[in-house]
């Protein structure tokens, strides 16, 4: 599996993902009923955003899911994936936050928030496996979240080349 | 003991697109020492306290998840994983079991966590299957490792003596999914895997065993290292063309690796050190840890 940020030509692949699921499915994703999927949706969700990353994962030329990352003013990030039907249970969610949460660590984003519907028990699961915590429910959501720590300055090669003297 | 009110220390690092979960410790000025956990076991069980005793001595120390532990990326495998005891019967049996990765893929982790974090070098600390990792990238890696410290770990040469019973069935226990009953079957076996004759911190073994289960457990996460642990084989003729100042640390009383592990681990690199902790198991006991990190301070300049 190969996981990398989403990019506008992935318009039919991410399509393909959610062809791939049902309308719970897309209700869990999205919060709301997704009937028909949008082409103009569809591809602003590959686009490249100032206000958004996404990732998706593929095995040979098949997407499996996708996640994306809202990038927020007060400087977190909410994340959300959605993974197609056949490829569950097999950590491509997971991962998919993971490789979304070192981008946004790069990008110094420190606070992650997500958001699932109570009694959504996979997510759940999910969730507390890369360290998210629940804050709270309302709304009939349960509210996830987690801090980074803060990001220390890093040494290229050549400024450590350099230092190394003094560790000697 | 830290409580989940601390502020916030892991960080996420792409390792070559295994992402993987690291805390640092000390001043990031510091030389860096890299300290590799063991089989099944998450970064956690390197103490925070004898983190933070190590970043004193004068290093920017860092502990991180393994692949297949902790908030680490899992590997994604097609078809069941074998059990345990399904590993320990076919490696007895000679039956071929499919290998995910091996000791050498773990190694490209810590050099991938290494690039991530700008680390051209570092002191390479790994504890028991961490221990045998540090000797892969000594041996394959030599120009990221500046010093080697192999603990309570082995060259992989299967006539050195075995496990006793008692510390194979821990590796091969039914570890129970609840929470409550996974920190009393984690408990009880690191009580086994400390032996007697230094004192067995219970109430530390608890609070690690709940952190654990709490951060995720991957039954065939654990599966699959021990997997790569046989599928590498024995290190003992690599490990003589090492030309790194090497320290091994073992524990007189370990009845996972035997002392002759570290022995023949000494044996095999160039101008290694041995250190023997007198009545140390497979554990990290805390009166043992003077002796350790006064070791790795004398010896990681």
């Amino acid at each position: 599996m190969k996981i990398r940020l989403i990019r506008p030509d992935d318009a039919a692949a991410y399509r393909s993902i959610l062809e791939r699921t049902s309308d719970d499915d897309r209700y869990n994703r999205f919060f709301h009923s997704v009937d028909a999927l949008d082409p103009a949706d569809v591809q602003r969700s590959v686009e490249r955003r100032s206000d958004m990353i996404g990732a998706i994962a593929f095995d040979g030329g098949v997407a499996l899911g996708a996640g994306h990352a809202a990038l927020l003013n007060d400087g977190s990030a909410e994340l959300a994936i959605v993974v197609a039907a056949g490829s569950r249970r097999r950590g491509v969610g997971r991962e998919l936050l993971l490789r979304l949460m070192v981008e946004l660590e790069k990008r110094g984003y420190m606070r992650f928030v997500a958001y699932s519907l109570h009694g959504n028990a996979a997510f759940a699961h999910l969730a507390r496996s890369i360290g998210f915590e629940s804050e709270r429910v309302e709304g009939g959501l349960v509210h996830w979240s987690r801090d980074v720590a803060p990001r220390e300055p890093l040494h290229s090669y050549s400024e450590r080349t350099q230092a190394r003297g003094s560790y000697s | 003991m830290p409580t989940n009110d601390a502020p916030p220390r892991e960080s996420l690092a792409d390792a070559n697109g295994t992402t993987i979960c690291y805390e640092a410790f000390g001043d990031p000025a510091n030389p860096p020492l890299v300290l590799i956990m063991g089989l099944a076991a998450q970064m956690v069980v390197w103490d925070v306290d004898f983190c933070e005793q190590l970043a004193a001595k004068g290093y920017r120390v860092i502990r991180f998840d393994n692949r297949d532990m902790g908030h680490s990326s899992r590997a994604i495998t097609d078809g069941p994983v074998p059990t345990m005891p399904e590993i320990f019967a076919a490696q007895l049996s000679g039956k071929p079991i499919p290998i995910p990765y091996t000791l050498r893929d773990l190694a490209r982790d810590t050099t991938g966590l290494m690039d991530a974090l700008g680390i051209e070098a570092a002191h390479i600390v790994g504890l028991s299957m961490g221990g045998m990792i540090a000797q892969e990238l000594a041996i394959n890696f030599p120009e990221r490792v500046r010093t080697l410290t192999s603990i309570m770990s082995s060259t992989g040469d299967p006539s050195l003596p075995p496990a006793t019973p008692a510390a194979v069935a821990v590796l091969t226990r039914e570890v129970p999914t609840d929470k409550d009953g996974y920190v009393e079957s984690y408990v009880k076996a690191w009580a086994v895997l400390n032996g007697d004759q230094l004192p067995f911190d219970v109430a530390r073994t608890t609070w690690t065993a709940a952190l654990s289960f709490d951060r995720g457990l991957n039954r065939d996460g654990v599966s699959r290292q021990m997997l790569a642990i046989f599928a590498s084989g024995n290190r003992t003729k690599a490990l003589g063309d090492v030309r790194l100042p090497t320290l091994v640390i073992h524990g007189t009383n370990d009845p996972l690796v035997p002392p002759e592990a570290g022995h023949a681990t000494a044996r095999a690199v160039p101008g290694a050190t041995l250190v023997l902790v007198e009545g140390m198991g497979h554990t990290l006991p805390r009166q043992a840890w003077p002796q350790i990190i006064d070791a790795i301070a004398a010896h990681a300049r």
